[in-house]
């Protein structure tokens, strides 16, 4: 921090904090009283640091960085021994003096900038208004000082993007100008949370350094995410939030190769990123049967359905089962052509994961459809178990549809909203055909058994499920029909880090006990590297990498390995 | 913008076509008329028209040609603005038309300002009053878009003239005259636009893009009238377009009601004298001014919301 | 300020706001009237007694008398039958043609919806009563043409939100997830796309059905549905326009008992739809 000095060491002069909270408690009006969301929360934030707070979806860190302007949400009820920002104590202030600190001594980024930004305004606009309320600069100035501000957020042709709107810009470029519109009024405090969500990792990259810069300028950063990676290169301090409490604090070196706590401990198991393949995320062994006793079951229920007797034996471990041979597909959206596949060409073997990785945009969804025989190539062909299977008419393809499988990445909408957890893997056991209902209701209890759920849940509507329980009710229905190959398309990119983690244990655990071939397509490094044997790259349609995992590129991406501390 | 321009293409197109297509429901029409359409052209079945007449008509309208050739004149004199011949009123359709139009639409356009103004002030005042106003305003919205123009006007009608005095039942020349007609229209408007504008200012409040304008430091006030509003009229403007139609079909009750000169008068009576050409004639006039409005009301729709355009694109 | 939120039904609970059970009793009494008019109103609806006539509202007669001296209270219990049966036929009429054009659109090939879009398209350009007097004028006014006209006019306006609300799940990723799974189309349609755009046509029907009312009794307003001395609604108020001045209760009452119902199935349609929303 303090440069070299020959005369020893000059103390620093302690930096003033910005922020100190003291015993924060947020609390929201529920049908039986009140609920804590937040809870007793403590930290200080100095001038030029960077503090992080890290916590699942319901932690209550983004109440607590909202309640700091005064923004908890309606109807909450703020208490704190101390909530001072710049010498200011925000919980005495409101009408003018609160409209001042917002804005100006404080800054909210909040996330998802396309939402976060009047779409109807160009973004200019946006940022010229903070200019209007927190700086005496008139119209010529402000208009000059929005573009010194756009340039700053290291946003290009600012002059052309001041007057556009939001819809028109990337989703990186969105992001900076909601921070540009953050920084206008040159505050001590910049609040940021979840600035990264929903970026893809290398514009993710670009945004915390622009953070990381603002920081070193002397702007305190209150930095509020889920993603520990994304905390980790960027953050002096980490606090761990859960159930409204901060379980742990500390450097992130402290907190993530030493955590003391075991909800962190938790946490930071459960991240994939440079775990090796096949070692389990969580601690906890899952709800199993005996791993002979599904398959028996499913071999019977295949016999009796009168399958040919060679697909009733199981493939050996590192049989192709899934090939796709130069897949093409392109599509004409309003006078234009995208291609979304382009001679992809790979297989799916048995027992062994190929992890699908690209941008958005880059084809993989198309892929996963082509290969589920839900859309024609253009140009290639797949083929199942050596047999053509996209050439076929559908109604050839049909009885053949049992051994491919999928889990989609929106369990929710994967589902019809009007049937019960019982009706949709009933409905996937008999696969439409009438059987008498106990042997159905059997198969229904153990199909949910082996991912780990009760049977109490067939009653329930998988609106009342969360997030965890509907994906794993996604992984029962797939496996229903006793697939060979399971086709998941970002199947744990909507969940919390530690129920990602125990979803990933289980596709795990049923791979080696059923020898599946999967591919696993997800735009997270760290979960494609942790599961996958093999890695195939999709940049624009086009296949621009593909090898096993240990050596490929991507394994030099910061996201991919266990990330060191700063 | 290249995307702009093929958007305005396609929807003109669109427009040509649908009224074609009404033109070709019209000149069916006629012909479905049960008898024969030269005395359906004078009125119908019992019409009592003579031989002679008869005559005049089938030669005028090339009845005795094959359907084609009707077909494909009754076309051409469309485009040129010749709507056939009003028995009923002895004139040309369009100069019927013309005589009736201005008068119906000063009543429609002064209905849908006047709806608009109601709409806004008790979305707004429902909205920021709080629980007690917000209960009134839908009951209030719910009741007005139920309430049929016949018994509104009634209703109004008695308050109005027969208890306060204060405005004549029927309606007389000059501006007094207008507005018991134009308050009856606008009403059930107003109750419909009302509750399409509260939907979506309820939904623009609770957008994110409030909370970012409030950690701004910005003013409720200001946050609700430079951003909240305008997000929330955007769907009433592009339901102006078919409140215009639905104003006009109103029309035929209201001015009836009130004995008011107007096109829906004239379409009534119409369709009491089975008057087909007369009926045909306001009906295509009307679609093509509808037609229009909407074409319209979805270029301010695209011009005012930059995301409609992202739709399509 | 926040949307006030109704009272949050945990799966299953049921609990009809004030608004709604007003609307339950209305449309219930209407119910009651039609189907069993003399147990509300024992008297005639055609009983002619000109010493009567025009007598204003009281115990006697508590909605007044017309120009004939017949009881209006007991013309408009009775005109309950046939104002809501005209009204629950022309919404069939409109719904059902609905139903075939947004089914088709939203489930056939491309070319076929184009198609069906643009006829509906078409329909739409003539706004409002406008395609019923259309079809009144060729065919002759008349219960039975209102009644059909009323449909048709109201037809292409279902039908856009049929096909819209087929499309929609027809896209839907449960969808594919069927197909996945392997099941053939018409079982698709049956099993998922059926029982999901149904609940939306309960609430159209409901909804529908308080708009039917008016736009039928509006014709007979205008003389062109049913004529007196029939007992429905709007040849009631027809027949007391011309006195509005001087005996306002002869279009008043009628007036009123039409917007209690419509009101009533608007409320209720909403209420549904309501709970579709949040059980879905």
């Amino acid at each position: 921090m303090s440069g070299s000095n020959p005369q020893g060491p000059t103390p620093a002069a302690p930096a003033a904090p910005v922020l100190t909270v003291r015993d924060l408690a947020v609390a929201f009006p529920d049908r039986r009283g009140e609920r804590r969301v937040v809870d007793g929360v403590s930290f200080q934030v100095v001038a030029g640091e960077c503090v992080a707070i890290v916590g699942e979806s319901g932690s209550g860190k983004s109440v607590t960085a909202r309640s700091i302007v005064g923004l908890a949400g309606e109807g909450a009820r703020v208490s704190a021994a101390e909530l001072t920002v710049a010498g200011q104590d925000v919980l005495s202030l409101s009408g003018r003096r609160l409209r001042r600190l917002r804005g100006g001594t404080v800054g909210l980024i909040a996330q998802d900038a396309l939402v976060s930004l009047d779409p109807l305004r160009p973004i200019g606009r946006e940022i010229g208004d903070t200019l209007a309320l927190h700086t005496g600069l008139d119209a010529a100035a402000r208009r000059a000082r929005t573009i010194e501000l756009l340039e700053r957020v290291g946003l290009p042709d600012a002059e052309l993007r001041s007057r556009q709107r939001p819809g028109q810009l990337s989703g990186g470029q969105r992001q900076r100008a909601l921070i540009a519109a953050g920084i206008a009024g040159e505050p001590e405090l910049l609040i940021a949370d979840e600035p990264t969500t929903a970026l893809d990792q290398p514009v993710q990259a670009g945004v915390l350094r622009l953070l990381g810069e603002l920081r070193d300028e002397g702007t305190g950063v209150l930095l509020i995410s889920h993603d520990l990676s994304v905390v980790l290169g960027i953050a002096d301090r980490v606090l761990v939030m859960t159930d409204g409490v901060v379980v742990e604090e500390g450097t992130p070196s402290e907190v993530f190769e030493r955590p003391k706590h075991p909800y962190t401990r938790k946490l930071v198991d459960a991240v994939p990123a440079g775990v090796p393949r096949g070692t389990p995320l969580t601690a906890a062994a899952p709800a199993a049967v005996g791993p002979t006793a599904a398959p028996a079951a499913g071999v019977e229920r295949r016999s009796s359905r009168g399958m040919t007797a060679d697909e009733a034996t199981r493939p050996t471990f590192g049989d192709v089962l899934l090939e796709a041979h130069g897949l093409g597909r392109r599509f004409h959206v309003s006078g234009r052509e995208i291609v979304a596949a382009d001679d992809v060409s790979f297989s799916l073997r048995a027992g062994r994961t190929l992890g699908l990785v690209g941008e958005s945009g880059s084809g993989k969804s198309t892929t996963a459809r082509l290969l589920l025989g839900l859309d024609r190539p253009d140009a290639g062909e797949v083929t199942l178990l050596g047999e053509p299977w996209s050439r076929l008419p559908e109604a050839r393809r049909r009885p053949r549809r049992p051994l491919v499988g999928a889990v989609f990445q929106d369990a929710l909408s994967s589902f019809d909203p009007r049937w019960t957890v019982g009706a949709i893997l009933a409905d996937a056991v008999t696969r439409g055909r009438s059987t008498r209902p106990g042997p159905v209701r059997a198969e229904v209890t153990a199909l949910l058994d082996t991912v780990g759920l009760e049977p109490a849940l067939t009653t329930r509507r998988p609106l009342h499920l969360s997030g965890g329980q509907r994906q794993r009710v996604a992984v029962a229905r797939a496996l229903a029909a006793d697939p060979r190959v399971l086709i998941l398309d970002e199947p744990v990119s909507a969940l919390d880090v530690s129920v990602q983690a125990q979803v990933l244990d289980l596709l795990d655990r049923l791979q080696r006990e059923r020898g599946l071939a999967y591919l696993l397509i997800t735009h997270d490094l760290g979960v494609a590297l942790h599961m996958s044997d093999d890695i195939a790259v999709l940049k624009d349609g086009r296949i621009v990498e593909l090898g096993p995992a240990a050596t490929a590129s991507v394994t030099s991406q910061p996201s991919a390995s266990r990330p060191a501390c700063r | 913008m290249p995307g702009n321009r093929r958007w305005l293409l396609l929807r003109a197109g669109g427009v040509v076509f649908v009224l074609w297509a009404a033109a070709t429901i019209t000149f069916f029409a006629l012909r479905l008329v049960p008898g024969d359409p030269a005395e359906a052209i004078l009125g119908g079945p019992g019409s009592q028209a003579g031989p002679e007449a008869l005559e005049q008509v089938r030669r005028e309208y090339g009845l005795d040609q094959p359907l084609v050739v009707q077909y494909l004149t009754y076309l051409g004199r469309l485009v040129t603005g010749d709507l056939g011949q009003s028995y009923s009123l002895h004139k040309p359709v369009a100069t019927a038309i013309g005589e009736q139009f201005g008068a119906t639409l000063t009543l429609a356009l002064c209905s849908l300002a006047l709806a608009w103004a109601l709409a806004c002030a008790l979305a707004a005042w429902s909205v920021r009053g709080g629980r007690v106003a917000w209960a009134i305003g839908s009951g209030l919205e719910l009741v007005a878009a139920a309430v049929p123009h016949f018994w509104l006007a009634t209703v109004l009608i008695l308050f109005f003239s027969n208890t306060l005095g204060i405005l004549p039942p029927v309606s007389v020349p000059g501006p007094l005259g207008i507005v018991l007609p134009a308050l009856t229209m606008a009403i059930p408007l107003a109750g419909f636009l009302g509750q399409v504008m509260r939907e979506s200012l309820l939904t623009a409040m609770e957008s994110p893009f409030v909370t970012t304008a409030r950690a701004r430091g910005e003013s409720e006030a200001r946050i609700f009238w430079r951003h909240t509003l305008r997000h929330a009229a955007i769907p009433a403007v592009g339901l102006s377009g078919w409140a215009f139609g639905s104003l006009i079909s109103g029309a035929v009750v209201v001015e009836s009601v009130f004995a008011r000169q107007g096109l829906g008068r004239s379409l009534l009576s119409a369709v009491q004298l089975r008057d087909v050409t007369l009926v045909t004639g306001i009906v295509l006039v009307v679609a093509l001014a509808y037609t229009v409005m909407t074409l319209v009301t979805d270029l301010a729709d695209r011009a005012i919301d930059p995301r409609t355009r992202a739709v399509t694109e | 300020m926040r949307r006030p939120r109704a009272a949050l039904s945990d799966a299953g609970a049921f609990r009809p706001t004030v608004a709604e059970a007003l609307a339950g009793l209305v449309l219930v009494l209407m119910l009651v009237a039609a189907l069993w008019p003399s147990l509300l109103a024992p008297g005639d609806p055609l009983a002619v007694s000109h010493a009567d006539a025009f007598q204003p509202p009281s115990p006697a007669h508590l909605f007044g008398t017309d120009e004939s001296g017949r009881d209006l209270y007991t013309r408009v219990i009775h005109g309950a039958a046939e104002s809501l049966r005209i009204g629950v036929l022309a919404t069939a009429i409109g719904i059902g043609l609905a139903i075939v054009l947004g089914f088709v659109a939203g489930l056939g090939p491309r070319w076929l919806d184009f198609g069906t879009t643009r006829l509906v398209e078409v329909l739409f350009a003539f706004p409002g009563l406008l395609l019923a007097l259309l079809f009144i004028v060729v065919t002759g006014p008349g219960v039975l043409s209102s009644t059909i006209a009323v449909g048709l006019a109201t037809a292409p306006g279902y039908a856009r939100i049929i096909r819209s609300q087929v499309r929609r799940t027809a896209s839907a990723e449960f969808v594919e997830a069927a197909r996945v799974l392997g099941r053939g189309r018409l079982w698709i349609v049956a099993r998922h796309i059926l029982p999901n755009v149904t609940a939306a046509l309960f609430v159209l029907a409901t909804l529908g059905l308080g708009q039917a009312v008016i736009w039928v009794s509006s014709l007979s307003y205008l003389g062109l549905g049913a004529v007196p001395p029939a007992a429905e609604w709007g040849a009631m108020l027809a027949a007391g326009r011309t006195y509005i001045a001087n005996f306002w209760w002869m279009t008043f009452f009628p007036g009123l008992a039409i917007v209690a119902s419509a009101a009533a199935a608007t409320v209720i349609g909403r209420g549904i739809q309501k709970r579709n929303r949040s059980a879905a």
